[in-house]
């Protein structure tokens, strides 16, 4: 019941007693009732007129950083006796200091300024809009508003840098860049000899190879470096990443996506990001620094999800990936990926798995009992035979065990060869 | 300081009205208010808002059926006065839990008690005045009561069909 209601039954309550009774007390016994009403509708707050301006300390943060969030409060109308502000942010974040919400009294062209510090988890978080409560002091009327005031805040997955990635395509595009095109021309590794023309630097010449022929001259040809098509495909099946307990693996996933897809687009190369969980989210290829960020906004927004119609890899849509491009799956993977990568290969695609090692991860929270340790066994060799499986079709596969650092895994598997290997003229 | 005030005007409510139905023999009536202020500031403790509403319209209807009995009305007023200023006390002190410490509640509180020390000053001594004046029911006190009830009902009714 609203409390003005209450008073009013009261009041007419009393005068109707009085009335009734032919007893004038009633109407003094009313009296204080009245004065009480009357004072709070005089007083009762006029149409709200609120500036509010927010500001975040940073729009991009990594999970648990601190973000501080500024507002700042003017008051445009008449003098508000009571206001209740709260600013209206995701409840998946959480306050570390200060309030998002306060109680004061806001007179006429007066500001009011706080801050707030929010952390959360990885995602994409909007701020939509403050809500303004203002009573007068006995709280019988009540004007509330929504002060829009639109913010947004990206929490990123964490990113490790590597510093290189060693990838090899069977097609490269136009623009130079670091991937080993397999065609001669201007470049650092050696690629062969051919006829000397003018034009060509003199240093390039091999006089060795020009010792061994009359009037020939033999000038070295260098292996073109070139960018290339890269296509990440990031796996946020429900099935494969979630495990007992609510753990996921997901999250180890979404680092080396995000991770891969910095060196990838460091690196020079066309980078496009497919995250297929419960529906496809496809953020369409594309270069630097702009990218980068668009990957990283989609990446803060994935999740897991269940679908029937994506509970396999079959419904990858290869049409998005250009042809032999370099397809790269971050999957924990299931027994019924394997022939559905083998198809993808043989559509003439190069494939690279980044498989974070399920069999490790949840080992790790299970008790070492030993028949823990035979089924462990048993999995271990399932999962070992896929990959071997996957190895013999010609897909590159890096295993990960996510105690490992994945910056750590990459450099042993995939980063620069050692300057001896360059040395005695090796090759990968 | 809020909660102080509220404990006051509850004991004030609360013991005024006793004291007059005690005065008067009506002792079991007296024990119940007595079990209904302590009721009221153990609600109050536990943040119990509602049991506000029900107190004031038992100590309101108390008051009105002493003032029907001819009991003393100065008690009677004092009673209902307290209700009124409990009832609005427990309102405040829920809205103020809505705020963080940080702010200055203090100045709220000192502002809000000031404008019901203000109100309730005003209502007293215009119901002191009314009492004094012993407004005798005449014809046309009745007519204009009566024209002021029947245009309150409406306004009323029309209040409640709007919402």
């Amino acid at each position: 019941m609203s409390r003005t209601f209450l008073l009013i039954l009261i009041i007419y309550a009393l005068l109707l007693a009085g009335l009734a009774t032919l007893h004038g007390d009633f109407v003094g016994l009313a009296l204080p009732f009245i004065v009480y009403l009357l004072v709070g509708i005089w007083r009762s707050p006029e149409k709200l007129d609120l500036d509010v301006h927010r500001t975040i300390s940073s729009e991009r943060a990594v999970p648990e950083e601190d973000v501080v969030v500024r507002m700042d409060v003017t008051n445009r109308g008449a003098d508000i006796e009571e206001l209740l502000l709260e600013d209206g942010y995701s409840p998946a974040l959480s306050v570390r200091d200060g309030s998002p919400r306060h109680l004061l009294s806001l007179k006429k062209g007066e500001s009011f300024s706080w801050n707030y510090t929010v952390h959360g988890p990885r995602g994409g978080y909007a701020f939509e809009a403050l809500k303004a409560e203002a009573r007068d002091h006995f709280g019988l009327r009540l004007s509330s508003h929504q002060v829009p005031a639109r913010s947004e805040l990206f929490i990123f997955p964490p990113l490790t840098r590597l510093k290189y990635v060693t990838i090899r395509t069977r097609r490269t595009r136009v623009y130079s860049g670091t991937i080993p095109a397999r065609l001669g021309g201007p470049g650092v590794e050696f690629f062969g000899l051919r006829e000397y023309q003018p034009g060509d630097p003199p240093r390039w010449i091999n006089w060795r190879a020009s010792a061994r022929h009359d009037e020939t001259l033999y000038a070295n040809e260098f292996q073109q470096e070139r960018v290339a098509d890269v296509a990440l495909v990031l796996d946020g099946r429900e099935k494969t990443n979630r495990f007992r307990d609510g753990r996921s693996l997901f999250e180890h996933s979404v680092l080396a996506a995000a991770s891969l897809a910095d060196a990838f687009l460091l690196q020079g190369n066309r980078v496009g990001l497919l995250h297929y969980g419960r529906y496809l989210d496809w953020t369409f290829p594309g270069y630097g620094k702009v990218q980068r960020e668009r990957i990283l906004q989609a990446l803060a927004h994935a999740q897991t999800g269940g679908s029937p119609v994506f509970s396999g890899l079959e419904h990858i849509p290869v049409r998005f990936f250009p042809a032999h491009s370099l397809v790269v799956l971050v999957s924990p993977l299931g027994g019924d990926d394997l022939d559905t990568l083998i198809q993808l290969r043989a559509r003439g695609y190069q494939i690279m798995v980044i498989s974070p090692d399920p069999v490790a991860f949840e080992l790790a929270y299970l008790p070492g009992a030993a028949s823990v340790k035979l089924a462990a066994r048993v999995v271990r060799m399932e999962r070992n035979l896929l990959l071997k499986k996957l190895q013999r079709a010609g897909i590159q596969v890096l295993d990960w065990n996510v105690a490992l650092p994945f910056d750590q895994v990459m450099k042993h598997r995939l980063g620069p060869p050692p300057p001896l290997f360059h040395a005695v003229g090796g090759r990968i | 300081m809020s909660y102080f005030a509220f404990v006051i005007s509850v004991l004030m409510g609360v013991g005024s009205l006793s004291f007059a139905y005690a005065g008067e023999g009506f002792d079991l009536v007296a024990r119940g208010l007595l079990v209904l202020g302590a009721l009221w500031l153990f609600a109050g403790k536990q943040r119990w808002v509602w049991f506000s509403t029900i107190a004031l319209l038992i100590s309101v209807s108390l008051a009105g059926f002493g003032l029907w009995i001819e009991l003393s009305s100065g008690w009677m007023i004092s009673g209902a006065l307290g209700a009124l200023l409990a009832w609005d006390l427990t309102d405040f002190m829920r809205r103020l839990r809505f705020a963080p410490l940080m702010d200055d509640l203090r100045a709220l509180e000192r502002r809000h008690l000031t404008r019901l020390t203000i109100v309730t000053v005003v209502g007293v001594l215009l119901a002191s005045i009314a009492m004094l004046v012993r407004v005798e029911f005449t014809f046309e006190w009745i007519m204009l009561l009566t024209l002021v009830a029947v245009l309150g009902v409406t306004q009323l009714v029309s209040w409640l069909r709007r919402r």
